[in-house]
């Protein structure tokens, strides 16, 4: 199956793409924590540092949780920015109305 | 009876219902209604997003959970704060620019109208029945025990403010009480965070080793340990937990309430901010819990059993840590999450009733606003009335499983319906019908014969399923479904006009 994006919508700013490889990349991340912990669970019960009490699981927990946070800023900024940028040439171009 | 709780409840109370005086007096059309008039702002709609992400279960919910089980209960909060970042990527900006008031607008922009339309309206009912009866039985219990009201007193008096809410109120109250309920759960969220981390020098380190050391298998709280035992059912949750958000109507509606989809992206930007740390500082209430609440007979009484139920640890926690004063507000912040997630849940219901089936559907768009605006009234005070009605029936019962069922039902029926409309130009109307219908039946079929029904509810030794929740298997299914059915009627011989 192709996932193959409709035409972008005059004001789309973030196109199909950018959001499809967010996903996977979150998606991504967050299975092969949840693989590791239903797989390789001594690998997320080994504390950090010898001895120390924080484990792998705690770190790579709050990452998933930060990814996802960062991931959404990153996706907003760029979708801005490109419907800052599609708009302006929109207006210089009043003939052409794509997007990209 | 605690009189600062009673104070807060009553101010809570009369504050939402000056929010709906306000919210109705400006409310005049169907934009009013249904989405705010368009003009809720980003920081706004991003706390209404947390005020609809974070339900009670998040906070009361997850705090029992890592506190009975350690990290095996923080894995649910980490999983659900992978939800919203899916919300925007995936679907926030489409659905601001493809639709007006309800997910449905959207599937039917590129399909059949009628039929997705009666296809999106019947699956968000499904959606918010489950999560609605769920919300509003787990709302009488904590009101009976909080406030020691009858049972169903407090569940006939929460779905009574609900229904005043919505009907008067509309989108615009229901936003608004969102908006001071997600405040006050930040603002309680953050205290009880601080007053737990005073206790330990503000040492993390130093929790951990507390908690990792009250408890006989101290050192398993600190590692995922259920995960291996089933494996499968660890990635169908993490399937449920990550990809559910994105098919709850109610979440989805706020995305209308936003000007544009610039403002529909930077709401999301502000909602993440909020529930990421909310959900990443319930391992500070949760484990904190372990600790301060172990050998405090007044929280666990004989055999370690928590007094009034294990949603119960946060407002416990919060007694010790902070006497009346905390009790009460702690009280009063769990009771406005319940009355503003039930009143989402109803306005999403009544939008599907009246816009989608209704007017569009039954009148084929042919309807004044007026009219429309009463069959929706006419539609929040039936579904108040029968979520009263089922929030009696079901007193007493086990209803965790309704939460996930609402889950599992969302990610394989709503979303992969959503998704493919959006994304895949090849969807036909007859391909995202008996996907979405076959995912929704799945979902169910599965719930039932699974550890959550079959063993829980109905008592039988094993389950027929063990995979619990059955996202593993029905949210591929309903991909699926929707693939081969587009695919072999596209293979026929006549190919469908693409109407744009």
């Amino acid at each position: 199956m192709t996932l193959q994006p409709h035409p972008p919508h005059p004001s789309s700013g973030g196109s199909g793409r950018l959001g499809l490889a967010a996903t996977a990349i979150l998606a991504g991340v967050y299975l092969t924590f949840t693989a590791l912990g239903a797989f390789a669970p001594q690998l997320l019960a080994a504390p950090i540092q010898p001895g120390g009490i924080f484990t792998w699981a705690f770190a790579l927990g709050l990452g998933v949780i930060g990814l996802g946070f960062v991931l959404t800023v990153i996706y907003a900024v760029i979708a801005n920015r490109r419907e800052s940028v599609a708009l302006a040439a929109r207006a210089l171009v009043p003939a052409e109305g794509g997007a990209r | 009876m605690n009189m600062i709780a009673i104070s807060c409840f009553l101010a809570i109370v009369a504050l939402s219902l000056a929010i709906t005086w306000w919210a109705a007096r400006n409310t005049k059309g169907t934009n009013d209604f249904y989405a705010a008039g368009g003009n809720v702002t980003s920081l706004q709609n991003g706390l209404a997003l947390a005020g609809d992400a974070l339900s009670a279960g998040a906070f009361l919910g997850l705090t029992g959970l890592i506190f009975a089980n350690g990290f095996d209960g923080y894995i649910f909060a980490i999983g659900y704060s992978t939800g919203m970042p899916i919300v925007v990527f995936l679907l926030a900006e489409r659905l601001r620019q493809m639709g007006k008031f309800t997910f449905s607008d959207v599937v039917s922009v590129h399909l059949d109208e009628t039929p997705m339309r009666i296809f999106g309206a019947a699956a968000s009912l499904v959606v918010i029945a489950f999560y609605l009866v769920a919300q509003i039985v787990g709302a009488g219990a904590l009101i009976e025990l909080l406030f020691g009201i009858d049972f169903k007193v407090a569940v006939a008096l929460v779905g009574g403010l609900m229904i005043c809410y919505v009907m008067f109120g509309g989108m615009m109250a229901t936003t608004w009480v969102q908006i001071v309920k997600a405040c006050l759960m930040l603002a309680g969220g953050a205290l009880i965070a601080v007053l737990v981390l005073q206790r330990f020098g503000f040492d993390l380190a130093a929790l951990l080793y507390g908690a990792a050391s009250v408890r006989p298998n101290g050192a398993d709280l600190l590692a995922p340990q259920a995960a291996a035992r089933s494996p499968f059912s660890a990635l169908s949750l993490a399937l449920a937990l990550m990809f559910g958000t994105a098919g709850l109507p109610h979440i989805l509606m706020r995305f209308f309430t936003v000007p544009d989809a610039r403002a529909a992206r930077n709401s999301v930007v502000w909602g993440t901010a909020f529930i990421s740390t909310f959900y990443a500082a319930t391992a500070i209430f949760g484990f904190g819990a372990i600790v301060i609440l172990s050998g405090d007979a007044t929280a666990v009484g004989a055999g370690g059993k928590v007094i009034g139920g294990i949603n119960m640890v946060a407002i416990h926690l919060a007694r010790v840590l902070g006497g009346d004063i905390m009790l009460g507000l702690v009280s009063a912040v769990a009771f406005a999450t319940i009355l503003a997630v039930v009143a989402g849940l109803t306005l999403a219901g009544a939008s599907a009733v009246s816009h989608d089936l209704y007017a569009r559907v039954v009148l084929k768009g042919h309807v004044d606003e007026a009219r429309e605006l009463k069959i929706s009234r006419m539609a929040t005070v039936a579904l108040g009335m029968l979520a009263i009605a089922l929030g009696i029936a079901f007193q007493g019962q086990n209803v965790a499983y309704m939460i996930s069922l609402a889950f599992a039902i969302a990610c394989s029926s709503t979303f992969p319906v959503l998704v493919l409309s959006i994304y895949w130009r090849g969807l036909t109307t007859r391909g995202a019908i008996a996907g979405g219908s076959i995912g929704l039946l799945a979902a169910l079929g599965l719930t039932v014969l699974g550890p959550s029904m079959w063993v829980k509810v109905f008592g039988f030794a094993a389950p027929v399923v063990s995979l619990d929740p059955p996202t593993l298997i029905s949210m591929p299914l309903a991909f699926l479904t929707c693939w081969l059915v587009s695919m072999t009627q596209r293979r026929g011989a006549q190919m469908l006009p693409g109407v744009a």
